[in-house]
Parts: C-alpha cells; sequence; structure tokens
C-alpha cells in the first residue's frame, strides 16, 4: 500500500488528501442513499400528498436528467482538458456541495408537486455536476495500489452511518442530519477549494505521478498510444446490470413492511447494528479482493449472492415471510462489494485526461440510467398488479443469467485457460 | 498426458454424473411429493396416506389413527397433532408437536425448539434429541479429554499417514495451496471469510428444496475437503519452517508429515482453551476455503492481476 508508506515515512500531504477524498464521497454517498433515495420518496409520497408512481416518475426524472448533465459535463472537461486540473475540480466540488446544502435547507418549504419538480430539476444539475467533478478527484487524490481500499473505506463509513444511525425514514429527520454535517462542510470545503494553502498545491500535482495517473487497466501501446482495452464497455454494462437488479429488487422490497421493519428500518439498535457491521466487513472484504483478484470473479460473486438473496426471499414470500436476518445480510454484502468496485473501477480505468467522462459513462450510464429504468419497470410492475413473488423472479432471474454467464466467460475465456494450464 | 479423445469425455463424465445426483433426489419407489402447509389445516383421515416429506411453516397438520405419512416431517411453525404413523424422522424447530395415543414414529424424534407435548403410549422408534440433551452430549465430549484422546491418536495418525501419501504423489494443488498461505494470506482470508458466509447459506437453501439434497450433500463433503486440504498445505508450510529453523533438508512429504504432526499437537494443546480453540480453527478453515477459491481445488496457480501500467510521469498532451 502506497499511502501506508507515505504514513510510515510521515509524509502527511498524501494521506491527508487520502483522507480527504474518503470523508467527501463518504458524505457525498450517504447524502444520496439517504436524502436522496429515501428522503424524496418521503416528501412526495407522504408529505405532498402524492401518490407513488407520480413519485416513481419524478424520481426516475431526477436520475435521467442527472445522467445527461454528468455526460455533458465530463465530455466538457475531457475536450478542454479541465479534467487533469484538480484545482477546477476542487471548485466546482465546492459549487456542487454549496448547491447541495441550499437544496437541502429548501427542501422543507416545498409545498406542491409543481415546486417539487422544480427542485429535482435543481438537483439534477448538481448531482450531475458533482459526478465528474468528484469522482474525478480519484486520480489526484488516491494512489493506483489503494484505490480498493479507499472504496472500502468511503462504502463502510456511508453504509455504516446509513444503516445504524437513520432512524425514520423522513425527509425532516435526514434534512436536519444532513445540514448538520453540510454547513461547516460547505465552509471547509471553501477554504480548502479556494485558499492558497501549500499542501493544496502539492495535492494539485500529484496527478502526474505514475502511481496516480495511471489507471488499472491503461496501457502503453508498442505505438505509443494510450489505451484502455474493451473492458470499459463490459464493465459498464456489468454495472449497469448489478445497479439495475439491485434497484429493482430493492424497490419492492421497500414497500414490503415485513421484510423493511424486521431489517434496515427495525426498532432494534441491535438488528441495524448488525447489518451496518455486515456492511463494513463486506466492504473490508471488497477491498481486499478489488485489488487482488481480477475483476470478473468479483462480478461472479457479485451477481451469485443476489441471485441467492432474492431466491430467498421469494421462497420465503411464498412460505409465508419469516423475514429472516440472513436475507438481508446477504444483501448488505452484495450491495457492498458492488460499491466497493463502483468507487475503484472508474479511476482505473482512466487518466487525468479523461477519468470525468469516463466516470460520467460509468456512474451515470450504469449507475443513474439502470435506476431510472428499473423505476420506470418497477411502476410498470405495479400497475399490472404485479404479485412480490413474480416480482422477485424476475430480479432472481436476471441476477442468475448474468451469473451463469460470467461463470462461462469465467472459466472458458482465453486468458482463463492461460492462467489455468500453470 | 490425458489424450484429447479422454479430455472430451471428461467433461461429458462430469455432467452425466451430476445430472445423476440431480436426478437421484427425485427417485424413489416411483413416488415423490413434498407438502408444503403454510396457511389453513391439512387433515389426513384414518386409511389415507400422505407421500413424501411435510414441511409445515404455519397452519395446521392433523393425523388421525389409522393414517400414514410416509416420509419425514419438518415442523418450522404451525401445529401437527400426530394420531397416525410417520415412516419416516420428524423435526421440530418452533410451533407445536403432539403424539397422540396412537401415534407410532418409525425414525427419529428431533426437538430443537417449540412446544411438545406427547401421550405415555405414543411409540417412537427412532432417537430422541432435544436441544438440552445435544448440548449435554457435545459437553461431555468436552470434558473427556481420555476419551477424546483414544480416537485422536489413531486419527491423527491416519491424517499424518494421508498428507504423506497426498504430497508424494499428488505434490503440485499442495504446493499451489501453499504459496496461497504464504504469498497471498490477506486475499486468502478475505474470499475465505466471504465463502463462509455465502456457500453454507447456498447449501441450507439447497437442503430446503430438497430435490437437491444430493447436491447440497457434495457441496457439504466439497467443503468439507477444503478444510482437510488446506490442512496438508499448512501441514507441509509448518513443516518447512521447522525444517529451516533445524536446518535439515528433508523429502517434502517427510516434511510435510512432520508438519501434520505438529499442527496436530498445537491443535490438540489449544483444543482445551475455551476461545482459543475456536479462533485458530476458524481461522484455518477461512484461509483454506480461501486458498482453495483462489487456486480452483489446488488446480491453478493464483496470481494477482499483473500491474503493466505506464511507470513515466503524467504529461497532459500524453
Amino acid at each position: 500500500m502506497t499511502l501506508l508508506e507515505d504514513l510510515r515515512q510521515r509524509r502527511w500531504v498524501p494521506v491527508l488528501g487520502a483522507a480527504l477524498f474518503v470523508a467527501m464521497m463518504a458524505a457525498g454517498y450517504y447524502y444520496n442513499l439517504t436524502f436522496v433515495q429515501l428522503g424524496l420518496k418521503d416528501l412526495g409520497e407522504r408529505v405532498l400528498g402524492m401518490d407513488s408512481g407520480q413519485v416513481a416518475l419524478y424520481m426516475a426524472l431526477l436520475a435521467g436528467l442527472t445522467c445527461l448533465v454528468s455526460l455533458l459535463v465530463g465530455y466538457g472537461m475531457k475536450v478542454s482538458g479541465l479534467s487533469a486540473s484538480f484545482t477546477f475540480k476542487m471548485r466546482m466540488a465546492f459549487f456542487v456541495v454549496l448547491a447541495q446544502t441550499a437544496l437541502t435547507a429548501a427542501v422543507s418549504q416545498l409545498q406542491t408537486p409543481a415546486a417539487f419538480l422544480a427542485w429535482i430539476v435543481c438537483a439534477s444539475l448538481a448531482l450531475g455536476v458533482g459526478v465528474p467533478a468528484m469522482f474525478g478527484l480519484t486520480v489526484d487524490l488516491i494512489p493506483r495500489p489503494d484505490r480498493g481500499y479507499a472504496a472500502a473505506a468511503i462504502t463502510a463509513l456511508a453504509y455504516f452511518l446509513a444503516a445504524a444511525f437513520s432512524g425514520q425514514w423522513q425527509i425532516e429527520n435526514f434534512s436536519a442530519g444532513m445540514l448538520a454535517l453540510m454547513l461547516p462542510g460547505t465552509v471547509a470545503f471553501g477554504i480548502l477549494a479556494f485558499a492558497p494553502l501549500p499542501f493544496m498545491r502539492q495535492l494539485a500535482q500529484q496527478h502526474r505521478q505514475p502511481e496516480y495517473a495511471w489507471g488499472r487497466f491503461v496501457r502503453r501501446q508498442a505505438d505509443g498510444r494510450l489505451t484502455v482495452d474493451r473492458r470499459v464497455i463490459v464493465v459498464v454494462a456489468l454495472m449497469f446490470g448489478i445497479f439495475f437488479v439491485d434497484s429493482l429488487g430493492f424497490l419492492r422490497l421497500l414497500d414490503t413492511p415485513i421484510y423493511i421493519e424486521s431489517s434496515w428500518q427495525s426498532p432494534l439498535l441491535g438488528v441495524r447494528l448488525f447489518i451496518a457491521s455486515v456492511h463494513v466487513a463486506a466492504a473490508l472484504i471488497g477491498g481486499v479482493l478489488y485489488s487482488r483478484l481480477h475483476e470478473n470473479s468479483l462480478f461472479v460473486w457479485i451477481f451469485g449472492i443476489f441471485a441467492l438473496v432474492h431466491f430467498m426471499y421469494r421462497l420465503d414470500a411464498r412460505l409465508g415471510g419469516s423475514a429472516a436476518l440472513g436475507m438481508p445480510m446477504l444483501y448488505a454484502i452484495a450491495v457492498s462489494l458492488y460499491t466497493v468496485v463502483n468507487f475503484a473501477i472508474w479511476a482505473d480505468l482512466s487518466t487525468p485526461a479523461n477519468i470525468s467522462f469516463n466516470t460520467a459513462l460509468g456512474v451515470s450510464l450504469s449507475g443513474w440510467t439502470a435506476t431510472f429504468l428499473s423505476t420506470a419497470v418497477a411502476i410498470q410492475f405495479q400497475f399490472a398488479g404485479m404479485p412480490l413473488e413474480t416480482h422477485l423472479q424476475i430480479v432472481n432471474g436476471l441476477a442468475l443469467l448474468f451469473f451463469v454467464l460470467l461463470l462461462f466467460i469465467l472459466f472458458v475465456s482465453p486468458a482463463q485457460r492461460k492462467t489455468a494450464s500453470s | 498426458m490425458i489424450s484429447p479423445n479422454r479430455k472430451r469425455t471428461l467433461p461429458a463424465g462430469f455432467l452425466a454424473l451430476l445430472f445423476s445426483l440431480l436426478l437421484s433426489g427425485c427417485s424413489q419407489p416411483g413416488i415423490y411429493g413434498l407438502t408444503i402447509i403454510s396457511a389453513g389445516e391439512l387433515e389426513v383421515a384414518a386409511n389415507e396416506r400422505l407421500h413424501g416429506d411435510v414441511l409445515l411453516v404455519d397452519g395446521a397438520l392433523g393425523m388421525q389413527p389409522g393414517s400414514q405419512l410416509l416420509g419425514n416431517l419438518f415442523i418450522f411453525g404451525g401445529r401437527a397433532d400426530i394420531d397416525g404413523e410417520v415412516l419416516g424422522s420428524v423435526t421440530m424447530v418452533f410451533g407445536e408437536l403432539s403424539l397422540g395415543q396412537n401415534a407410532h414414529v418409525y425414525g427419529d424424534l428431533l426437538l430443537s425448539g417449540g412446544a411438545y407435548a406427547a401421550n405415555p403410549r405414543a411409540v417412537i422408534e427412532g432417537e430422541v434429541s432435544t436441544a438440552e440433551t445435544l448440548v449435554a452430549l457435545f459437553e461431555q465430549e468436552e470434558n473427556a479429554p481420555t476419551l477424546s484422546l483414544r480416537w485422536f491418536v489413531p486419527l491423527g495418525l491416519l491424517y499424518v499417514l494421508i498428507t504423506y501419501v497426498f504430497v508424494r504423489y499428488r505434490p503440485r494443488p499442495v504446493l499451489r495451496i501453499q504459496a496461497v498461505f504464504r504469498e497471498h494470506t490477506l486475499a486468502a482470508l478475505a474470499l475465505g471469510l466471504l465463502g463462509w458466509v455465502v456457500l453454507p447459506s447456498l447449501l441450507l437453501l439447497m437442503v430446503f428444496t430438497l430435490v437437491l439434497l444430493p447436491v447440497a450433500l457434495l457441496l457439504g463433503l466439497s467443503l468439507l475437503l477444503t478444510i482437510f486440504f488446506g490442512w496438508i498445505a499448512f501441514s507441509l508450510l509448518l513443516g518447512e519452517r521447522l525444517s529451516t529453523w533445524l536446518d535439515r533438508r528433508l523429502s517434502p512429504e517427510t516434511t510435510a508429515a512432520v508438519g501434520a504432526g505438529l499442527l496436530l499437537a498445537g491443535l490438540y494443546l489449544v483444543g482445551s482453551i475455551p476461545l482459543l480453540n475456536v479462533f485458530i480453527t476458524g481461522l484455518l478453515a477461512t484461509l483454506s476455503l480461501g486458498a482453495i477459491l483462489l487456486t480452483r481445488f489446488g488446480l491453478t496457480t493464483f496470481s494477482p492481476p499483473v500491474d503493466d501500467t505506464p511507470t513515466e510521469m503524467f504529461r497532459p498532451e500524453s
């Protein structure tokens, strides 16, 4: 671990930079997990009295707009060369945090669906700019050998806080908690982004070093060209599949009180702490495995666990719903594993010149688009009156399909056969 | 070297074996059924037969005198009033079980929870085990060191012999697993932990479906073999460390056998320390499973992804 060596040698600047990145991304992801994905649903349904279909449409719009803005901003940063500018990315991230703080404060003032829609549009702009800016800082602040571990730290922090301390899933709780975090955070971020601090100038040069600049999958060809092999397309497709499966399944579980109230929303702190601890342990495992395994192996485990857990939920629903804790435990493991991959892999497919666009492509196209599509599909299922078992059967089937395909690739691909013969 | 023809028939043979195993869960005398009761009431009248196993999750099962259940009864909830014949075993985890005066259980009765009542004239031909008797049995084993030593020594010698033979005739898989223990300990630990959480859940689910029971048995056996295999590799590692320390060169198989003896002695010594024995056994099992998964049961050499990235500094125009 490069950062561990920096720590031993008392080179504090890289360590502080990594800590800054982890804190920023963990806070951002926690905001996304709680306030955006759960709080806005509550705002629309409970506070504004909208029906769940309409709220789902607004959330789908949020995802779609965010994806569009993200791609445009990411591409713009790539062609203008600003993708490699640490200072520019920090300042953009500051404005994103400022906008999100203002939007979080304003959410309590929303009285009508029209106002909610306007808020959604503004939030999409902020999120869309935030993705290429914040993810783009990976090449500046996290060296390549440590990206798995940094991703594990972000995932562990965000999910631990979300699972253990989210309390009631209501917009008022989320916005109060987020504002308490965001107000001082915005001030601190502003100082870091604009004040001429010596260690920030040093951080601004880190991306030139080879261990920061070149992602794990970047290669120099014989003719001098830098390439990333076809992996990027495969990874985008696989991450899309993961987000789609997770979102489609969880949206339905979210509307099934017996499963939510016995796990993520359990009144027992012990249950919530258990799930939070599982998230942390799985994130750490994911961090180690990301660094040591071929990425396809990790995808196999993720899809395999999703297939297993959705089958368990389906069987449980058919047998009357005992809501055993083993199911959310496995779910938490799968979610932590893929979140680690999501935080690490886009930088590993990139250089400072293209990370903003690659991140936009990856996170937005796979993450936000999958959410958009799965929400639309879930609405369709709901209006068709599809029972829980059937819904979960479809999700299970999708996960199993990806799992079997990946197993086939893992055991039959030429690279794997070459390894097998050693 | 395996001939090309044999290479083609090996996967086909394996698939045929797997298929047979899957089908074996569905064979028996031509009639097989699984009845799941999750609500309502099922009453088996006199002279009526219920084929296959019964899984009672909720609701009620009633068996009148003269009725027969040609399978096993698993109770996870609900209420079972048995006054007929159960040709298999009865297992209760939760719920209520009542055996009437005409009740006759030909198999075992295993009670790990729930409420149980039996008429004194009810007949149970197999063993009756409750959670308390299982705990007592376990404690008896724990408190009988002379008894365990009587089994430990011959089993230990057998293990040392198997280790010797395995390393003598099949050294490459062992060496590959040993290399993972030495050079990729963290990866083996991480993957082993993941495996031990996910694979038993898969195993339980397979058992639950009943039709996948043979596959579950195979998986369970494989998990036990991973521990055994891992122990052999660890024995070789221990033996090599001892050889280095003593500055003695021994053949690999002898080194492994010596290491096996050391490992067993160590496990026996820590066996009496309550938490430490669980920790060390668990750690070994986790590392073994991780190493087995990384090397695919020792069939491939594990190597992490190669870092072939450029080594020059980044320039904006690159």
